[in-house]
């Protein structure tokens, strides 16, 4: 080894030892904002391309979207439905059983709609989106790039982006915001059905007009808003894991992971926002 | 009869040019890892209807010359200049534009889209560019498959096709949207005899002007590892040298 190479091993090993974590949380931060970069370029550019190419190959891309949207919806539809009710069940029944026997049930619509309306119902759908359709999507195009795939389309002259891309974006996107209302209705339900199970007295008519009267419109901006970005951003994310940077086949594992994390991070970062947004 | 010549120097001033490489120098990973042959200051031109075979051993860097005359990889020197246009300073749209007047066929499989059938491979270019129906499309390209003797493979997923088949429906979907120039990486690789003079015979069909093109010469370049089995196709040959094998 040279008197440079000891040189530098002398001083890394003391760095290794008492600054290790020093080092990671610099790293982690240097590859978070690596990650933000990228993201945001990618970002731009699919949004370059989706308006750009708005019009160019409707017949083919706007069917794909479509499908798109049925494939997530009709691939998620079951799951959704158990976790709604699950939710219904465990959380919901139990707060509208506690809030009657403490003769809070006025309170029950109130709840109702900051619980399930306003947070559980978005947040569970997107975290099922992400882990069902969103780790697929990564792992299709992070094989496609591998693959070679994405260069045999743009040899066709075909934008990787606009074909690739675009679709799960705008899929995603409106799939999300389907699900989450069926979320929102299912949870509801089960809520009360477990209510009714425990002979809670609280009448359909009364608990549906108590959650009607506590919506205000702003939950319905709220609801539409923060699903559509959530699917957006999961697409977005997932798209750009798998496709932005050249891969091997055995790297697409680590990929997913990347994606979930990310996807993750960045729904509880708009998520903060938009609740910012509700108190200010 | 190989008119084998390293580094082909074939200056001059030409308005039929469609391609143009000037001191080109790619490295191949195979050539890069073993310090083996690689392109290096190749100059070639390519006029309007000619056909080239450009012959280098395994690993010489041919796929990676393919890639980069498509503008999938950077050169490490000199220019490359299609239809008239420095590679260099495309972008973008500019690359599609180009990539419209190509037709790329890649090595290994030829990049198929294994979830798509041999139809759907084949005519996807024409619904994206020419936003025709899927019904429209399949009756436009149904002379090309019969012409490729696809017809029978025509509804089997792309990735299930035997290894005979894959270069076939490559070129089948390089030749869709009948472009001016072919670009072929190794497309005789790996095929028995029989497949071989297929593959000879139809490109110096394609060369002289076939009916899908109105019998208009198609422009080609194809890369091969060995030029003797491209006797019979009227082909110009140029070697790229040795490379790590």
């Amino acid at each position: 080894m040279s008197e440079m190479g000891k040189a530098a091993s002398a001083i890394a090993v003391p760095l290794r030892a008492g600054g290790g974590w020093a080092l990671r949380a610099g790293g982690s931060f240097f590859e978070l904002l690596r990650t933000a970069r990228g993201l945001g370029a990618f970002f731009l550019i699919s949004l370059g391309v989706g308006v750009t190419k708005r019009g160019v190959a409707r017949g083919l891309i706007y069917p794909m979207a479509r499908r798109e949207m049925a494939r997530v919806g009709v691939k998620l539809l079951p799951m959704v439905a158990f976790m709604s009710v699950g939710m219904g069940f465990l959380i919901i029944g139990q707060a509208v059983s506690i809030l009657t026997r403490v003769g809070a049930q006025d309170l029950t619509g109130s709840i109702m709609v900051a619980v399930v309306v306003r947070e559980l119902g978005p947040a569970v759908t997107a975290l099922l989106m992400l882990t069902k359709v969103g780790t697929g999507a990564v792992v299709e195009l992070g094989t496609a790039r591998a693959l070679g795939e994405v260069e045999a389309l743009e040899a066709l002259g075909i934008d990787p982006v606009h074909y690739l891309v675009i679709p799960r974006i705008v899929g995603m996107a409106l799939s999300n915001f389907a699900l989450t209302i069926y979320c929102i209705l299912m949870t509801l339900a089960g809520g009360y059905f477990v209510a009714f199970l425990q002979n809670v007295p609280l009448a359909p008519g009364v608990y549906v007009e108590q959650i009607a009267r506590s919506l205000q419109w702003i939950d319905f901006v709220l609801v539409t808003l923060k699903t559509l970005v959530f699917g957006g951003v999961i697409a977005m994310t997932c798209c750009y894991e798998g496709l932005a940077q050249p891969l091997r086949l055995a790297e697409v594992s680590e990929a997913t992971t990347r994606a979930v994390m990310t996807s993750v991070v960045l729904c509880v970062f708009f998520d903060a926002i938009f609740l910012l947004q509700m108190l200010i | 009869m190989k008119p084998s010549k390293e580094n082909v120097s074939t200056h001059g001033v030409g308005a039929a040019d469609v391609l143009v490489v000037e001191g080109l120098s790619v490295v191949g990973e195979e050539a890069r890892a073993s310090g083996g042959g690689a392109p290096k200051g190749l100059n070639l031109r390519i006029r309007e209807g000619e056909f080239w075979v450009v012959e280098g051993s395994s690993g010489s860097g041919k796929s990676r010359l393919v890639e980069t005359l498509a503008g999938f990889s950077k050169a490490m020197r000199g220019t490359v200049m299609l239809f008239g246009r420095n590679t260099e300073e495309l972008q973008g749209d500019d690359w599609a534009e180009v990539r419209l007047r190509m037709g790329v066929l890649f090595e290994e499989g030829s990049r198929l889209f294994p979830q798509m059938t041999v139809l759907e491979n084949v005519t996807l270019p024409l619904l994206y560019h020419r936003e025709f129906e899927a019904e429209e499309a399949r009756e436009h390209v149904e002379e090309l498959l019969e012409t490729l003797e696809l017809t029978s493979v025509a509804s089997r997923m792309a990735g299930r096709l035997g290894r005979e088949w894959k270069p076939r429906v490559g070129l089948a979907r390089a030749l869709a949207m009948r472009p001016e120039f072919l670009l072929l990486d190794n497309p005789i690789a790996n095929l028995d005899p029989g497949q071989t003079r297929w593959w000879v015979r139809f490109l110096s069909e394609l060369s002289r002007g076939h009916a899908w093109y109105g019998g208009r010469p198609v422009t080609m370049m194809a890369t091969s590892e060995d030029a003797s089995r491209w006797v019979g196709a009227g082909a110009r040959i140029v070697s790229i040298g040795g490379g790590a094998g």
